[in-house]
């Protein structure tokens, strides 16, 4: 451990469903190339490490630096430029600072921060982030030892509380509300538009709720082979999508695009004539389906945030698990902060044990010659020899900070010192 | 003292409502039903319909005001089969509380002071039992379609109240709503065929049943038009619900001509 890692900080800048709607979080998402050009932006600007989490719930940037305030102002400016969100964006973030930031890095890996009380989506979420700003050189020690120990808070969470026992992931949390709308699942021909990880999500969730007809629209086959590969269905092209809206009961978009893929327009045919009623679900950031479709009788369309009502009740219900689960994230935070504060004497220890090992080298060279010639007695009177100057080296200057102390008046701090550190805490 | 036990039913389906009432507003999300209210409610009314029909000697079809409470227990009867179906006992206060009133209604009234021959007949015992039961089955259509129109405008508005989660789905509702209304309908039907066919065989002047029929050809045709229209795919579930949920109106109608006429 050098100096540097002693005096750095925690820090944590974010916007997430508690404080803004949609739209601004769309606005402030850090896909991987932003979320990379942020992170080199940071590096020079006395961020020693950082790392961006963006998901649908929450983007966030985590620093460890030596200077907390000038890193969460480099954070917002940098952020500012790179997304150039809406102004009043500034006003929906949270800074979290020293404990606060490092509580707050575990509450949200433990999921126990999260929309969905117990999702197991946040902890693969919170490892990529890592991962990719380690690949990126940015994450040293303090975010690695940071991720990894509230990764195990969370894993500690999961196994020993019930409070993803049921969880309404944001996938299962829609499903139910296709349910309500729809029906049984099991008679419903179900889109997925878009192969990436949430809809491979949003798939489980509606395999799971007992759905059996799939139809995947995706512009890349090959990457909506891998949904058929979860799950047999239908692999369309996404130009397709006028056709497969009118087929379908309940359209799931999660692409990557930068624009409405679903528009009114395309919803109102889909509707003419039709007696069912149309669940869509946008769960991807930013939005894939105009708002306006909701104008259309018989629609139904439901984003990230209007599933907070839904996981409310469940939330409420396990409001006695998320207590325990605080407790864990509580003691865990502790354990890496001894672990942290146990660092700033690393140094000193250190340099005394190669100070040691230097002089027991010495020594050896010393004796060396002595050995070479001798008998088994003079062996026996050498190593009683080499041993006894061994320790009067080592203790040689404890034994004279100890006496220069005392002349000083400072014999108690110096006698409870040499206690705690050869005498294992007992009295002479 | 028999004329006393018409106020068992009313009393038992209050007694019934309010346990469903404090068990839909229960905030535990899987709260068993632990004693069926509804089906004991129920039970009383049919024992009671039957301990009268046996102490009077005659069927319980005197008056309109009778063959209502019949309709109200055959409600009941096609409630608990719904509430099977559906897999929810969310709708069950509102339709506790109607068979409330219903029953109440009727207990109000006394027997008729006369019970003419031509009355005693097993073609009058089947016209009013396929009528009543057509009736209670489009008036139970008209309650689905209120909770289907409660539903739509909950989830629309985003409001997924601890209710909404316990109420059945739109596709549900709407499915069930359409078969009470096709049943109902059907019902209705062979109890006018049939209704004629009584009047024509013990010569029953047309005038005395004139309000009634033309009551229930209107139920008739707004419940045939509604059905049309919607297979026509002209009428959207919500119309479709909207005019499912005004049908109670020609119901209350027949009900009115019931209770002046014959």
């Amino acid at each position: 451990m050098d100096s540097e890692r002693r005096t750095l900080h925690a820090g944590a800048v974010g916007i997430s469903w508690r404080t803004a709607p949609a739209q601004l979080r769309d606005q402030c998402l850090l896909p991987a190339e932003h979320a990379d050009r942020l992170m080199e932006a940071l590096r020079g600007s006395s961020c020693s490490e950082a790392m961006v989490l963006s998901t649908c719930n929450r983007v966030e940037v985590w620093t460890a630096s030596e200077d907390p305030e000038f890193a969460t102002r480099s954070t917002l400016e940098f952020w500012d430029k790179i997304c150039q969100p809406d102004p009043k964006w500034r006003s929906c973030t949270y800074i979290f600072q020293h404990e606060e930031a490092v509580d707050h890095v575990f509450r949200v890996a433990s999921s126990v921060d999260s929309l969905v009380l117990g999702e197991t989506q946040i902890p693969t979420q919170v490892r990529k982030a890592w991962e990719q700003a380690r690949d990126l050189g940015r994450s040293g020690p303090f975010l690695g030892h940071l991720v990894q120990n509230a990764l195990v808070a969370g894993k500690r969470v999961r196994t020993t509380t019930r409070l993803g026992e049921g969880a309404l992931s944001v996938s299962s949390a829609a499903v139910d509300l296709a349910r309500k709308i729809a029906g049984d699942l099991s008679k419903l021909t179900v889109g997925i538009v878009g192969a990436g990880e949430m809809a491979e999500l949003a798939l489980v969730g509606f395999v799971r709720g007992g759905a059996k007809r799939f139809i995947y629209l995706n512009r890349t086959e090959s990457n909506a082979q891998r949904l058929q590969n979860i799950h047999p269905g239908t692999i369309e092209p996404l130009d397709r999508l006028p056709q497969a809206l009118t087929e379908c009961d309940v359209l799931v978009s999660a692409t990557g695009a930068t624009g409405f893929v679903v528009t009114p327009d395309l919803v109102k045919r889909a509707m003419k004539g039709r007696r069912r009623p149309l669940f869509l679900l946008d769960i991807a950031a930013p939005r894939d389906i105009d708002p306006a479709v909701t104008n259309v009788p018989g629609v139904f369309l439901y984003g990230i945030d209007d599933l907070e009502q839904v996981v409310e009740v469940n939330r409420h219900n396990r409001s006695e698990e998320a207590r325990i689960a605080e407790r864990i994230v509580k003691e865990e935070v502790e354990r890496f902060r001894s672990w942290w504060g146990s660092l700033s004497v690393m140094p000193l220890v250190a340099r005394m044990r190669e100070r040691t090992h230097a002089l027991a080298r010495n020594e050896v060279e010393r004796f060396l010659p002595r050995v070479r010639n001798g008998s088994p007695e003079e062996l026996r009177s050498i190593l009683d020899d080499f041993a006894q100057a061994l320790a009067n080296k080592f203790l040689h200057q404890p034994t004279t900070q100890a006496r220069r102390a005392a002349v000083d008046g400072r014999e108690s701090e110096i006698a409870a010192a040499l206690k705690d550190l050869f005498l294992n805490g007992d009295a002479p | 003292m028999i004329e006393l036990t018409r106020w068992i039913p009313p009393l038992a389906y209050a007694v019934a409502a309010l346990f469903y009432l404090r068990q839909t507003m229960s905030p535990v999300e899987k709260r068993p039903t632990s004693v069926p209210w509804g089906i004991f409610a129920t039970g009383i009314h049919l024992v009671q319909i039957v301990a009268m029909a046996l102490v009077r000697h005659r069927l319980p079809y005197g008056t309109m005001w009778e063959a209502l409470s019949v309709a109200v227990a055959v409600l009941m009867v096609s409630y608990m089969m719904l509430e099977r179906l559906a897999k929810s006992d969310a709708l069950g206060s509102p339709f506790l509380l109607l068979a409330t009133v219903g029953s109440a209604w009727s207990a109000f009234h006394t027997e008729p002071a006369r019970w003419p021959i031509h009355v005693q007949s097993a073609l009058f015992l089947t016209h009013v039992s396929l009528g009543v039961s057509g009736l209670a089955l489009l008036t139970s259509a008209s309650l689905l379609a209120a909770a289907w129109l409660w539903q739509y405008r909950q989830l629309r508005a985003r409001n997924f109240s601890s209710l909404s989660r316990r109420v059945p789905d739109l596709v549900t509702l709407d499915r069930l709503g359409i078969a009470s209304t096709s049943v109902g309908v059907v019902l209705l039907i062979l109890s006018g065929v049939i209704g004629a066919a009584w009047m024509r065989t013990f010569q029953v002047p047309l005038g005395l049943a004139l309000d009634k029929s033309v009551t229930v050809s209107i139920v008739l045709l707004w419940n045939v038009g509604m059905i049309a229209l919607r297979q026509n795919g002209k009428f959207s579930s919500q119309t479709t619900a909207w005019l499912g949920f005004a049908g109670i109106i020609p119901v209350l109608l027949v009900l009115w001509s019931g209770t002046r006429g014959l």
